[in-house]
Formats: structure tokens, C-alpha cells, sequence
């Protein structure tokens, strides 16, 4: 019991050691404290992005494999078509799908837009299309048309990209002839909304289609992806978009009349189908069910899982960060804090030493050392651990905030970029899903998250210091053992 | 009654030359002894070696019939024996009084007012309660030396040793001090040995012993 009135006169009248070490063992508790949050926040939001990340898998010609087959097997190929999406999307492994056509079209009636070099901006289907257009190079068309099934997919809708600022947006349902197109191909055409325009399948000039135009769009790029493909489909202007009934009629009356693998495949071309699956650990079980379902196997399977993983990295690269900054805190910490106790015990060998020469045993001096260094450890941790918590948890909730507000006007702007309709239920992809989440369950989620954390993360830099401390007091155990009372007063003297 | 005694101790520190030479002597309760020589000759060694802060190189010293060397050190330190040293070894940290009572409190004193029994024991080697209460190392060297007279008294050991305990002191307080620990010999039937170089002390002590060339002789 003296032992413990004895420490506390010693801290109390040598306060200057108590309080360097004091202050470092708070620098290391808010420092730990920090980083750990922030640590284990980007780990919690890491999981609920992969848990809410939607994988979507596309279905993909795998063109060498075809390239090398038997003529048989070529003529045998039967490209992917609307029926066979639908059919492989009736499954329980897929939560949703869409499919977009393509063709692309010509009209005397109207005039292009053909500057030739030109910023594409547009979906990632149009990059990858790249591949196939050389076939039909020599009769492509100038105007490409794009169907949507779920037009809630359309990206370049949905980020801003491009807007509708007059008439509205596509009805699917509609079996009439509906596009929408660019500002600047209305204005370079004077066309304004319910106009109509003749069209036709650049192959047959004879048959023209009649499409009302009942939209404009507006397009802001803010990406920088240049296309060096010359030729007016590659303008992002002459894009227009239109329902999927009108491209499938097109495309039924203008059926290929090419034997030729090849030429089939580039007439199907037009199609492309995503599925969203439900499960992530299903890709292999639902390729095998397409397979079974009649698709060919010359298609290779394409998902967005590497996409997830690299959008994932700054964030992962941050939790990183702050482990590998925990861990040099608490390495260059432990040295200091050892280092400081060192010193303390060899300034105090003359205290020691007394208190050894009025026979004070060993193991009653190191208790009062160590309870010494508990006790600093004790009330500086606390105090630390408490402006640890403040400042980690201001920074999270401002960057949240942040998040937050931004998804906020999102969601607006989307109905605004569709024309204000809202007739589509707008699924958030990307990161905002992991917003979303939090917008839904509202702010109490935030407020959870961290709570839950510093929970965790108090009781583990707790143990960590309890650690560092018990580590220090067994060096200096080490120390006071090498001490002959006799020898340290004499030193002294 | 024989309290302490040496038998063939010799000592020294670097196993070259010996401080102390094969003495044979033994202290009784009762008897304040003093113990002279020239500077450097050994006496605080001396000391130390009856205080249990060194061992002897050859030869035992027995407390109360038992070998120190086989004894536990702190217990024989805190409880049997009390020891001035020439250079108080006080705790600066700390005020006189606790000085004392941590004294006290080592020893394993049950006592209900110790605080009273320090503060008491202060005013008897004459220190007031205000000093009692001051930091030692704002009190002057002779205030020092009483606290540290205080604290070896404190947990009343059978045995004091005092190393030049009225150097820093005026006639009158030498004289004071001297009659204190001589007053303990002979009421108290404590073990009293005082160093000194002070003819006062020489010639006031029971018994005197010269250290010389490594030997301790009567006279
Ligand atoms: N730790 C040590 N190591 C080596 N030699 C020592 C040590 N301590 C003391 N000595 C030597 O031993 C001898 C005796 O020292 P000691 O302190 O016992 O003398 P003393 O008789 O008390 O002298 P004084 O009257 O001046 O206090 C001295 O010559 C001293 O130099
Ligand atoms: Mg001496």
C-alpha cells in the first residue's frame, strides 16, 4: 500500500519525467487512435462495396477460337440473339440484365456532323466495338442508333454526361419510330422535337424508316478519350438514341444474306447483354447454365470484377497506408518509450539506491516503478484515447459528409439529365450503391459505424500500450537488478 | 550481550589491497562505541560491511548469533539495524517527514500514528514540524544530518551506526546529538557505534576503536 502512496508522491513531485512520458504515450494513443479508424472505416466500407457491388457479366465472341475452327463449326455458329438474353436472364443467379442494339444508319434527309477528329464520348460498348467495325467499313452509315431495353443503364444519361433539354426521353413500350438526338445535329438540321426524319439501312436505300424525333440531348465531355477511327459514326453528335422495338424491326427486315460465319456475326454484332448477378461466387454456375441453355461456346465470359477491385484501391491503398503508419507509430513509439524509461531509472539510481540502503527489497521498488509507470500510462492513454476518438471521428463524419451531400445533388441531376422524368427506377452503380446504403438507413448508420469502431479500436490501442508499458517495465526490471545499493551510493558520492 | 561480531573479516575492493585486515571484534547492547582513524583508512567500508551494503572477502560478521551473509539483506537493513550515513542518502523528492515515514513504512511499521511518532522523533533530534514539512533538500546540511538521525531511528533498530554524524554540526548540537544516541545505548540498551574524527565524541563515547592499517585496535 505504501508502495502505491509512494509512487504517487513521485510522479506528483517529479512531474517533469511524468509528463514527457505522459505527452508520448498520448502522441502514440492519438496516432494510433487515428489510424486505426480510419484503418478499420476503409476496411467497413471496402466489405459493404464488395458485398453491394453488382457483378455484371457481358458475354463476349471469342473471335481467334472461331477464327481456327472448321468451316462446319462456322457455319454451324449461331450468334447470341434478344430471345437467347432473355432466356439465360430467367434464371435465379441473375438479379437483372439489359441489352443494348446497335445499327448503324444513313438518311438524305438530313446532313451529319463530320469534323473528323472528334471526341467520342459514349458508353464503353462503342470502345469496344472498335474491333468489329473494319468489316463493314466500306458501308457503315453515318448515324449510329443505340437501344437501350433498360434505359437506366444508359451511363452517359445517368453521370451527367449528356441531358435532355428539350421533348423527352424514349418510351420503350412506344412501337412508333422514336429517337433522340444531339443539340448540335438539331441545330445544324433546324429539327426541334416532333419533327420527322426518313432513315434508312445503308444497304437498302430503298426502304426508309420514319422516326419522330421527341428529344434533344446535350452532351458535356469530361473525359479526354480520343478516337483516331475516322468516318461520322464515330462523332459523338451523329449519336442517336432510339427504342428497342425500332432497331429490332430494322434489323428483322434487313436479315444477313452473307453464309459467311463472319458477316453473321457482325450483323448480330449490334447486340450486347449484361446480367447482374446476385451471387458473386456464381459466375462459373451460370456460364455452364447459358451454355446449357444454347449458348454457343465460342463466347467467352467478360465480368467487371477486376473493374470492382481497381476502383476499390484508393481506398484499400488508404487502409494500407494507416496500417503501415500504425505500425511505424507503435515501433518508433515503443523505442521512445523504452528509451525514456531507461534514462528514468538511470537518473533515479540514486533513489534506487537509497531505497535499497534503508532496505527496501527489489521486487517492492520495481513494483513501485512499474506502478509508477502504469498509473502515467494510465492517464495519458485516457487522455489521449479521448482526443484520438474526437479528432478521428471529425474526420470521418466530414469526409462522409462530403460523400454524402455529393450524392445527394446525384440523384436530382439524374432525373434532370432524363428529362426530369422519373419514370425509371434509377439503380445506382459504383460507388454510390455504398452510399446509398448509407443514405437509406439514414445517418444512424454513420454514427454506428463509427461507434462500433472506436469500440474496437479503444480497447486495441489499450492493449497495445499495456504492452509497450509491461515491455518498458521488464527492461527496467533488467536495469534495477544490476543494481548494488552500495555501488549506486557510492557512484554517487 | 553480544550483538555483533566479526570473526577473521577481511575486505577489499580490488583483490589487491586489503582495506580491512583479518579483525576480530564484537559490539555489545548498551555500549555506545567509537570508531576513529585517518581519513581513508576504511571506516565507512567498515561500516557498510556491518550495515549488510557489502560483503566481506573472507571472515563472517554475526548479528544476534546469526551469519548476516545467510540473512535477507533488506529485512536485516529495514528492521535490525540503523544506519547515518556520512552523506545522508536522503530521498531529495521528498519532505522530512516522508523521508521518515517511508523509513517506516519499509520496515513494515503497524504503528496507527506513525506521522505522530515521525514528527515527534523529528522534534527530538530538532526539527520542527515546519521544517518536517519542507522539502530535505531545502533544508540546511545539519537539518539533513538530523533527518537522517530521525530515520534511522525511526523503526527502532537494535543497532545504530552513525558515519561522521557530527561533522556538520555546531559544538552545541554535537553535543546534543551525541547525548541522544548515548541516551539510546544506555535507556534504550541499543548497540550505538559512532565514527568521527571530533575529540568531543572521542571523549564522551563508552569505548573507543582506532582503525589503523587495516586492523581495529582498543586504544
Ligand atoms: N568503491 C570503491 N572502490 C575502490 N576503492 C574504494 C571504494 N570505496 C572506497 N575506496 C577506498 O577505500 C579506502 C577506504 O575508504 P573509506 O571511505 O572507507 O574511508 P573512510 O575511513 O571512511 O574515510 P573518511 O574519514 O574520509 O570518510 C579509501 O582509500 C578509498 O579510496
Ligand atoms: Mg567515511
Amino acid at each position: 500500500m505504501y508502495i502505491l502512496k509512494n509512487a504517487m508522491l513521485s510522479i506528483k513531485r517529479c512531474y517533469g519525467r511524468s509528463i514527457l512520458l505522459g505527452i508520448i504515450i498520448c502522441i502514440i494513443a492519438v496516432s494510433s487512435c487515428i489510424s486505426l479508424t480510419i484503418k478499420s472505416s476503409s476496411d467497413i466500407l471496402v466489405d459493404s462495396y464488395i458485398e453491394d457491388e453488382e457483378l455484371v457479366v457481358s458475354f463476349e465472341i471469342d473471335r481467334g477460337k472461331l477464327q481456327n475452327a472448321s468451316n462446319v463449326d462456322k457455319n454451324n455458329f449461331s450468334a447470341l440473339d434478344v430471345s437467347l438474353v432473355k432466356e439465360i436472364a430467367n434464371s435465379s443467379l441473375v438479379s437483372d440484365y439489359y441489352y443494348t442494339l446497335e445499327v448503324s444508319m444513313s438518311s438524305d434527309a438530313i446532313d451529319c456532323i463530320d469534323d473528323s477528329f472528334i471526341e467520342v464520348n459514349d458508353d464503353d460498348n462503342k470502345k469496344r466495338d472498335n474491333n468489329g467495325f473494319p468489316n463493314k467499313f466500306s458501308n457503315m452509315g453515318d448515324y449510329r442508333f443505340t437501344a437501350y431495353s433498360n434505359f437506366s443503364y444508359l451511363e452517359d444519361f445517368v453521370n451527367g454526361t449528356k441531358k435532355i433539354i428539350e421533348g423527352e426521353f424514349l418510351d420503350n413500350d412506344s412501337s412508333k419510330y422514336q429517337l433522340i438526338i444531339s443539340e448540335d445535329l438539331s441545330q445544324k438540321n433546324n429539327l426541334t422535337v416532333g419533327d420527322t426524319v426518313k432513315f434508312y439501312y445503308p444497304s437498302n436505300s430503298k426502304k426508309t424508316y420514319k422516326f419522330t424525333v421527341v428529344g434533344i440531348y446535350s452532351y458535356t465531355s469530361n473525359n479526354d478519350d480520343f478516337s483516331f477511327m475516322p468516318g461520322n459514326l464515330m462523332n459523338a453528335s451523329n449519336q442517336i438514341y432510339t427504342n428497342i422495338s425500332s432497331i429490332s424491326k430494322i434489323l428483322s427486315d434487313n436479315p444477313s444474306s452473307d453464309v459467311d460465319g463472319f458477316k453473321r456475326i457482325s450483323n448480330n454484332d449490334g447486340l450486347k447483354a449484361k446480367f447482374i448477378l446476385s451471387d458473386d461466387l456464381a459466375i462459373d454456375q451460370f456460364k455452364d447454365e447459358a451454355l446449357n441453355k444454347g449458348l454457343s461456346s465460342y463466347y467467352s465470359l467478360v465480368t467487371n470484377q477486376e473493374e470492382i477491385l481497381n476502383s476499390l484501391k484508393p481506398i484499400k491503398n488508404i487502409s494500407n497506408f494507416s496500417l503501415s503508419f500504425l505500425v511505424l507509430t507503435l515501433i518508433v513509439g515503443a523505442i521512445v518509450i523504452i528509451g525514456v524509461n531507461i534514462i528514468n531509472i538511470r537518473d533515479r539510481k540514486y533513489e534506487i539506491g537509497v531505497l535499497r540502503a534503508i532496505g527496501m527489497s527489489k521486487f517492492h521498488i520495481i513494483l513501485q516503478l512499474v506502478s509508477e509507470m502504469f498509473i502515467v500510462s494510465l492517464i495519458s492513454l485516457v487522455i489521449g484515447i479521448s482526443i484520438g476518438t474526437l479528432s478521428s471521428q471529425g474526420v470521418t463524419n466530414k469526409m462522409l459528409e462530403k460523400e454524402i451531400s455529393s450524392y445527394q445533388s446525384d440523384i436530382q441531376s439524374i432525373q434532370d439529365n432524363f428529362g426530369g422524368q422519373d419514370k425509371f427506377s434509377f439503380r445506382s452503380k459504383d460507388n454510390r450503391n455504398t452510399l446509398n446504403m448509407f443514405m437509406n438507413s439514414s445517418n444512424n448508420y454513420i454514427d454506428k459505424l463509427i461507434v462500433s469502431t472506436d469500440f474496437k479500436v479503444l480497447a486495441f490501442v489499450f492493449l497495445i500500450s499495456l504492452v509497450l508499458t509491461i515491455i518498458s517495465c521488464f527492461i527496467s526490471v533488467s536495469f534495477i537488478s544490476r543494481y548494488e545499493p552500495n555501488k549506486i551510493l557510492q557512484n554517487r558520492i | 550481550m553480544c550483538i555483533l561480531k566479526i570473526c577473521d573479516g577481511s575486505f577489499s575492493y580490488d583483490r589487491k589491497k586489503l582495506i580491512l585486515n583479518n579483525i576480530n571484534v564484537s559490539f555489545k547492547r548498551g555500549v555506545c562505541y567509537g570508531i576513529f582513524g585517518k581519513s581513508g583508512t576504511g571506516k565507512t567500508t567498515f561500516l557498510s560491511l556491518l550495515a549488510g551494503l557489502d560483503t566481506l572477502t573472507s571472515g563472517c560478521i554475526f548479528y544476534d548469533g546469526n551469519d548476516i551473509s545467510k540473512m535477507n539483506k533488506d529485512k536485516y537493513r529495514s528492521n535490525d539495524i540503523g544506519v547515518i550515513f556520512q552523506s545522508f542518502n536522503l530521498l531529495p523528492h521528498l519532505t522530512a517527514l516522508e523521508n521518515v515515514l517511508l523509513a517506516m513504512d519499509i520496515s513494515n511499521n503497524r504503528s496507527r500514528n506513525k506521522k505522530q511518532d515521525a514528527l515527534s522523533l523529528l522534534k527530538k533530534v530538532g526539527i520542527d514540524e515546519v521544517k518536517a514539512k519542507r522539502r530535505v533538500l531545502h533544508l540546511s546540511g545539519g537539518e539533513q544530518q538530523r533527518v537522517a538521525i530521525a530515520r534511522a531511528l525511526s523503526y527502532n533498530p537494535k543497532v545504530i551506526l552513525a558515519d561522521e554524524v557530527t561533522g556538520n554540526l555546531d559544538k552545541d548540537t554535537e553535543r546534543d546529538i551525541v547525548d541522544i544516541l548515548k541516551r539510546l545505548a544506555h535507556d534504550d540498551d541499543k548497540c550505538i557505534i559512532i565514527i568521527s574524527h571530533s575529540d568531543y565524541v572521542k571523549e564522551n563515547v563508552d569505548k573507543v576503536l582506532f582503525l589503523k592499517s587495516g586492523n581495529l585496535k582498543e586504544n
